[in-house]
Order: structure tokens, then C-alpha cells, then sequence
């Protein structure tokens, strides 16, 4: 069975808000629900499949759906941190396809900024004590992605200066998005002139800590054609898991290259056909490194694809990220999954800001990488196409 | 510019797999051991009782020579406790001669010679005698 046609994307909806106080995640989980149904012209009890991460509140999911009105026959809250609301399009996407639902919901919800933290693992890895003292936290993930971009910068030249680039081009698409965390442009020499927090990676070259959510629906085609509402349809997905390799450590490279070259083949499409991609940004260096695993650019460019605003929409190399992404937007819940697709979906629209929307855009890109890209991480690619 | 990254970093009080305890113990004695594995003869990385590529529960603890070169590294300037008032230190990977990569922290060692390619020799602290000890790693070369 392949995935390629299976689904539609035909309601998107990101929460405008960054700091949420006095809000509770079941109270997000609502209004980005509501506000991605209203978008696709669907109510609540249309849904009959529902997808979020294992931070939902009460019991699994079945609390959330009980305490949003749905009538579920298939439901999903694996957890696969930053990746999952990618791979959740594909998982949706398979259950329509295996005939187990027809319009999904999937929906994010977090309050990080609040300090409600969210399931805290109770039992530790069992590789915490030989990855010696970083690998159940302590020391956070920012050294975890400074030693990616340090041997980056060692085996193919990359510098402090091109990673900054990343950082530069989402501040001026964030510069034109309202709702943006951020809205300042920065420099260059904004980036290196701010704190390092874990050499070479500075304060600039971090996304954001945010609150808020997103929700998506997801349909069977024949529900889409009847809604008469424009979306995205999924052509391709892959997931996939890399972490120590039994010590073979290469950190040149992400569970992207695999997720990547799958949604890519399911799809039938190659990378040069695409314009926009919305690529994971936890960190300046998420992007190089998946600039390349997706085969944007070749094995080690990245730093110069990335140089001279080569990410700015209308005038770079490749449209990223124009709602100014993590880095500058939005992360919310520590979970860029999905904004990453809820801006695919407005580019293939044509509702991204003018400025920055690509032109008779045909296919679109997210990827999203989960948890820690110098241990242990998962990722999931999908490759959508225009519907409308 | 120079900094000196010194050892008497936090250990760790994991739980301990009870297939890895011949690595612990060697560990106790200051010594550090690989697995292999005997059906594909190959060594592994992090220690557990059966091969992470072949599923073989014939695992061998062979003595390592103890030294490595540096993968890749940064300097943490921002943690949390306990971490929080050591920084600023070292977290590194590195390529055991045995060639499985390890990640560790660089101890008693000038960042003046922190690169990728700096040869380096196992040490295993532990705070006190309760700690587990941990595999860290110094430069070979003492003037260093
Ligand atoms: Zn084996």
C-alpha cells in the first residue's frame, strides 16, 4: 500500500499565541482544533480519528477526546518529540487508507513557557549510564547539536558565519509575520555577537522556547473533493530512527538522509522539484544537516547554500521556513513538527505572506527531526503537492 | 584566552543493567574494557550483554588500550544543576582505538589543544566512593 494519495491536508490552523498564561493544554488542544476545523469547513463531530503527543493531559489521549467531543475509531499519541506531527500526516494518512477513519485531527498544545512540564521520564534510558551524563539531560540539548555542528565545521569547512545565515533569513521572514516570537531582523554579526552557550553555538543560533499549538485535518479524497476547499495532498512519507550504531557514531549526517530518500521515492518526485521546504530548526545547524540529508544540496554544501541569504524566499536558493520558522517564530510545546507542515500548507495555498509566498507552487516538503541529533532521534519527512 | 577544563565533574548514579556488570566492575578496577562480539567478532558501543547488530548474547570483555582521538567537541557554558556550576566544560565524542566512539567529557585538559584529532587516554572518576565510575578522558600528552 503506498501513502502516495491517500489523504488530504484540508484544514491548518496555528495558534497566534506565544505566551499562554492561564491557559491549560486542554484548553489549547481546543481552540487549535477548533480553529483547523473551522478552516476546513468540517465540525467536531465529523472527526473520527485523532493523533497527539504523549504530553496530552489525563489518560493517554482518551481524556482529550472524551473532554473534546469526538467519536474516535482510531487514535494515536506516540512520541516521537519533534518528528511527530510530521510522521502523525503519514500515520493519519495510513489509517484513511486502511479504512480505520476518514477525517483526522491532529492537534498540538503546549506550555513550556508556563513551566507545565510534561511527562518527565520516570525511568532513565538504558543507555544513560555509558553516554555517561548527558543522555537523560543535566546539561540540556544544546551541547547535544554543538558537537553535529562541530564536526560539521571540521571534516567540510563549514562556519560560525554561515550557520548564522540560517538564523539571519528567519528573522527577515519573521519580520513579516505578525505572530512571530521575534520580529527583529538580526545579523550576522548579531548571531556571533550574542552569548555561546555551547561553542559554536550562540543564543542566536537556538529557537525559541514558546507556548501555543496547531492543529491539522486530515480527510480521505473524497471528503476533500466534496469540502471544495483547497489543501495539500500527501504524496510521500518516511520515518526513520539513527542514534549510536552500536558506536559507529557519524555525525555528519541524520535520521533525515533515510526519511527522506523514502518520502521521496513514495512520492516519485526528486528534491530539485521542490521550492518551499519547511525543514526542523531546533538549531541553526538542524537546518544545514538537513539541507543536505534531503538532497537540497549535496554532502557537506550546506554552509554555502545556506551563505548570503541563500534561505530567503524570492531571492535564495530555497524557499525555508517563511513564517520564520523556530528560530523565530514559533516551537511551541518544544515540538516543531507542526508549524512545519501548518506553513507547507500555507505556501501550496498561496496564503503565506505575500512577500515571501513562492509562486505556482506545486510540491512542498517538512521534515521534522525528534529528541537528540548527536544521540538518539528520529525523523519524518513528508512530501505534499497542491490540491485544489 | 586560555582555559584550564579540570576533572571532579558530577558522576552519575545510574541504574546499572545487570547484563553490563562485567564492564562496572572492570570499571571499579580502573580499567577499561569493549565488548565484542564473538559471532560477528566485532566490538561494540555502549556495553550491554548481547550484540546491538546481531542479537548474540556471546559478548567477550576484552581490555582496551585505553586511548582514542577526539570526534568532535564543544564547550558547555550553560547547564543546569548539577552541571550548572561546572561550567564551563567539556563534552566530547571519542573514537576509541578499538574504533567504537564513545560519548564522555574531556578532563585536566588546556583549550589551547581542544580539537577534533587530539589523542586522548581513559580516566574514570567518581565523586565519592558511592558513584559509579565514570569514563572520562585526558590528554596523552601530559604538557598538554
Ligand atoms: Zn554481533
Amino acid at each position: 500500500m503506498s501513502l502516495n494519495g491517500s489523504a488530504v491536508i484540508v484544514g491548518a490552523y496555528e495558534h497566534p499565541g506565544r505566551r499562554l498564561p492561564g491557559h491549560t493544554l486542554a484548553g489549547v488542544h481546543r481552540d487549535v482544533v477548533a480553529g483547523a476545523l473551522a478552516d476546513a469547513g468540517l465540525s467536531i463531530t465529523d472527526v473520527d480519528g485523532f493523533f497527539t503527543d504523549s504530553s496530552a493531559p489525563g489518560f493517554g489521549v482518551i481524556d482529550l477526546v472524551q473532554h473534546l467531543g469526538m467519536q474516535c475509531t482510531y487514535t494515536e499519541s506516540s512520541e516521537m518529540g519533534g518528528a511527530s506531527y510530521v510522521a502523525y500526516v503519514g500515520h493519519a494518512a495510513a489509517a484513511i487508507a486502511a479504512g480505520k477513519c476518514r477525517v483526522a485531527v491532529i492537534s498540538l498544545a503546549g506550555l513550556p513557557a508556563q513551566r507545565q512540564r510534561v511527562s518527565p521520564p520516570d525511568t532513565p534510558p538504558p543507555a544513560a549510564a555509558y553516554q555517561v551524563n548527558g543522555y537523560s539531560g543535566g546539561y540540556g540539548p544544546v551541547a547535544d547539536y554543538a558537537v553535529l555542528a562541530r564536526r560539521h565545521m571540521h571534516e567540510f569547512g563549514t562556519t560560525s558565519e554561515q550557520l548564522a545565515w540560517v538564523k539571519v533569513a528567519s528573522s527577515r521572514h519573521a519580520a513579516l509575520n505578525p505572530h512571530a516570537f521575534l520580529r527583529d531582523e538580526v545579523t550576522v554579526d548579531d548571531v556571533l555577537g550574542s552569548s555561546l552557550i555551547a561553542d559554536p553555538l550562540h543564543k542566536l543560533d537556538c529557537c525559541v522556547v514558546t507556548d501555543g499549538g496547531g492543529a491539522l485535518v486530515v480527510v480521505h479524497p473524497d471528503v476533500a473533493r466534496e469540502l471544495g476547499r483547497s489543501g495539500a495532498t500527501l504524496r510521500g512519507q518516511g520515518e526513520s530512527h539513527k542514534a549510536s550504531l552500536a558506536g559507529d557514531v557519524d555525525l555528519t549526517y541524520s535520521a533525515n538522509r533515510r526519511s527522506g530518500e523514502l518520502a521521496f521515492a513514495e512520492a516519485g518526485i526528486t528534491a530539485e522539484q521542490v521550492r518551499y521546504a519547511s525543514l526542523y530548526d531546533s538549531f541553526t545547524i538542524t537546518v544545514l544537516v538537513a539541507l543536505e540529508d534531503l538532497g537540497f544540496c549535496s554532502r557537506g554544501t550546506a554552509g554555502s547554500f545556506v551563505q548570503d541569504g541563500g534561505l530567503v524566499s524570492g531571492t535564495g536558493r530555497l524557499a525555508v521556513n517563511t513564517d520564520g520558522g523556530g528560530l523565530s517564530s514559533n516551537h511551541p510545546g518544544n515540538r516543531g513538527g507542526m508549524t512545519k507542515v501548518i506553513e507547507a500548507v500555507r505556501q501550496l495555498r498561496g496564503e503565506a505572506h505575500p512577500a515571501l509566498q513562492v509562486p505556482d507552487l506545486e510540491f512542498a516538503v517538512a521534515s521534522g527531526t525528534g529528541f537528540r541529533l548527536s544521540t538518539n532521534h528520529y525523523s519524518s519527512t513528508i512530501v505534499l503537492e497542491r490540491f485544489a | 584566552m586560555t582555559h584550564h577544563f579540570p576533572g571532579g565533574l558530577p558522576t552519575p548514579r545510574p541504574v546499572i543493567e545487570p547484563d553490563a556488570e562485567p564492564w562496572w566492575d572492570a570499571a571499579g578496577r580502573g580499567e577499561l574494557t569493549v565488548p565484542y562480539c564473538e559471532a560477528c567478532g566485532r566490538p561494540f558501543w555502549y556495553p550491554r550483554g548481547f550484540c546491538p547488530r546481531c542479537g548474540s548474547t556471546g559478548v567477550v570483555w576484552r581490555p582496551a588500550t585505553g586511548e582514542g582521538t577526539v570526534y568532535s567537541y564543544t564547550v558547555v557554558r550553560r547547564a543546569a544543576e548539577p552541571w550548572g556550576s561546572h561550567t564551563p566544560f567539556v563534552l566530547a565524542y571519542v573514537t576509541l582505538d578499538e574504533g567504537v566512539t564513545v560519548q564522555t567529557n574531556i578532563v585536566d585538559c588546556s583549550s589551547d589543544v581542544l580539537e577534533p584529532g587530539l589523542r586522548v587516554r581513559a580516566v574514570f572518576e567518581r565523586a565519592d566512593d558511592a558513584d559509579l565510575p565514570v569514563l572520562r578522558f585526558t590528554p596523552v600528552d601530559p604538557v598538554h
